[in-house]
């Protein structure tokens, strides 16, 4: 099984143990990732607002180079994948804007022919696997882990909504053996996009999450975004201030709780890297 | 189901500067297709007293919004459930039980100026394409329902920092129109509008499934980033980031859109975020990624 893999700029950034994890997981499923090295960013959601056809062409260049390598794309951030999506269906839907940007992308030595298959590690690991196979795969089941997922808002809605991923990260987080506890409410959303423009507002929207995920006791998030982890790990003090609350509750990646319900080292998996410490949550979860 | 069979109809009700709300349970009888606010009419056509606004009944008025089940809707226009909870919207002040304050609200949005400004008197008739109207379009639409505000994670009342999606939509409308001569950048820079978290849960509830992030919120953001002040240019700041270095690159990101000042403020977490290796300083693209992606700029650009 092999995939172009697309790990977005956050994780190669701030989030790089979700690089590691993804690695570390792929390698031991079996799963060759061939690094999409010169990708380059999609855009996030800040390029389409200064210029529409500059996010689709940044895009549909992502794309074309897994086109040329004959391979699907697997990607690890709910918002590089809604990027993507989004580009492909709307060079696929319009032909006349398709005409435009394939030609701008051929003056930049771009040759877009369409756009591959695209889907999230969480999706390529339930349809590939399955959840009876993962679940074979388990040495350390996560019993006694109360979780609270939290996908993107990308995954869900907008242009780039992909809803077969709906319901994935919990299912997936069962499989580990760990219990998915409903608490993401649908007027959540962690802030990411606004913590550069104002901390302040991005803090309330994930301290309100966060606040509810104390009440209901539970030992981590997961989530299946890096650009979410980032606002609910590292600005997590910030969204304790807002809600005037002390929280100080671990969040993973989802491809991490997997490696590490299937046995893979902790080392192996960057958990040091992340702000709020997951110590505690690492000796409850192999105890 | 059947007809005249018990349903629960609960409501919160809320006196005029009350501190605090109460939830009555009401046993209505189901009625072929029965609607919310015919509920709500019947049980004030037995008597009772509970506040709602309503009028046209047909999906155009935008007057009978609320909160149904914990999720914003219009009433005139959501099945009746045999098990239902209407509370007021959310993000507005309650003036009395379902009635929502909706005038501090608008007169925010007043402020954006949503008419058509000209500077010279047109043609007559004027030339006007049906595909440059194509956005106003969809934007007039809206039935300034506010169930999009109402929904919103980062609207926080008429006097916070983001002015909600119903005002954007309302300035997008003109500002959008082609007929409109109006430089807006400097009032959209001081609106809020790059405050959008970019959730799209505004569409998502829409009643009129009105493209609001697309035709209006990043239309308003790109006006914004363009203002004199060069406050709400961040999106501008992001994509110099990408042209230079292909993908990007946080901690110069950071640096320019938050100065030295936010370093300063944020001094504590950015050593913690060192120590824990999240800033990544030495990571470089190639020169081939580079070049591409300051072409596809150029190209873009033309």
């Amino acid at each position: 099984m092999r995939f172009a893999y697309y790990p977005g700029c956050t994780s190669k950034g701030s989030t790089q143990e979700v690089d590691l994890a993804s690695r570390s997981l792929a390698k031991h499923l079996g799963i060759d990732l061939i690094e999409l090295n010169d990708a380059g960013c999609c855009g996030s959601c800040e390029i389409k607002a200064v210029n529409p056809d500059l996010h689709l062409m940044l895009n549909a260049r992502i794309l074309s180079m897994a086109s040329e390598r004959q391979l699907e794309i697997l990607t690890v951030c709910d918002t590089c994948q809604a990027n993507l999506l989004s580009t492909g269906r709307k060079l696929e839907q319009d032909p006349v804007k398709r005409a435009t940007i394939t030609e701008k992308l051929r003056s930049a030595g771009v040759n877009y022919t369409g756009a591959p298959k695209t889907r999230h590690f969480t999706r390529i690991l339930m349809e590939e696997f399955g959840e009876r196979k993962l679940a074979e795969k388990v040495v350390k089941p996560l019993g006694e882990l109360r979780v609270a997922t939290f996908a993107c808002c990308h995954t869900f809605r907008g242009d780039g909504k992909e809803l077969r991923n709906l319901g994935l990260l919990e299912r997936l987080t069962e499989v580990t053996g760990a219990n998915a506890i409903p608490i993401r409410a649908d007027g959540d959303c962690c802030g990411f996009h606004i913590l550069m423009v104002n901390e302040d507002l991005a803090a309330r929207a994930a301290g309100k999450f966060l606040a509810r995920c104390k009440d209901a006791q539970v030992d981590c998030v997961v989530t299946s975004s890096p650009l979410c982890h980032a606002a609910l790990d590292i600005y997590q003090k910030s969204a304790e201030a807002a809600s005037g609350r002390k929280i100080q509750i671990p969040v993973l990646h989802v491809e991490q709780i997997v490696a590490m319900s299937m046995g893979i080292r902790p080392e192996r998996l960057g958990l040091e890297r992340h702000m709020v410490s997951v110590d505690r949550l690492i000796e409850k979860a192999i105890a | 189901m059947e007809k005249g069979e018990k349903y629960l109809v609960k409501v919160r009700l809320r006196e005029p500067n009350a501190a605090s709300s109460r939830v009555v349970a009401y046993e209505v009888p189901y009625q072929k297709d029965m609607r919310i606010i015919d509920a709500l009419n019947w049980l004030t056509g037995e008597g009772e007293s509970i506040a709602y606004r309503w009028f046209c009944s047909s999906k155009k008025c935008g007057s009978c919004a609320m909160r149904v089940n914990g999720v914003p809707k219009l009433t005139c226009w959501e099945k009746l459930e045999k098990d239902t909870l209407i509370e007021p919207l959310d993000n507005f002040e309650v003036t009395r039980d379902l009635v929502v304050e909706r005038e501090a609200y608008q007169a925010r949005y007043l402020t954006f100026k949503p008419y058509v400004e000209r500077n010279h008197t047109p043609a007559w008739p004027e030339p006007l394409k049906h595909t440059e109207m194509l956005s106003t379009y969809k934007l007039m639409d809206c039935i300034e329902c506010g169930i999009c505000t109402s929904g919103c994670p980062a609207y926080s009342g008429a006097g916070g920092p983001f002015p909600g999606p119903w005002a954007l939509v309302q300035a997008a409308k003109f500002a959008n129109d082609p007929r409109d001569e109006l430089d807006r950048s400097s009032e959209m820079e001081l609106s809020g509008a790059d405050y959008c978290m970019s959730c799209h849960r505004c569409e998502e509830l829409c009643p009129m499934e009105i493209p609001i992030v697309s035709e209006a919120i990043e239309p308003m953001r790109a006006l914004a980033a363009r203002g004199p002040k060069g406050t709400a240019n961040f999106p501008v700041l992001f994509a110099d980031n990408v042209r230079q270095n292909a993908f990007v690159k946080s901690s110069s990101l950071f640096l320019r859109s938050r100065g030295l000042a936010g370093i300063f403020k944020n001094l504590g977490m950015l050593v913690r975020m060192f120590t824990h290796k999240k800033t990544n300083l030495s990571v470089q693209s190639s020169a081939t990624a580079r070049n591409q992606v300051q072409a596809i700029f150029s190209a873009a650009e033309k």
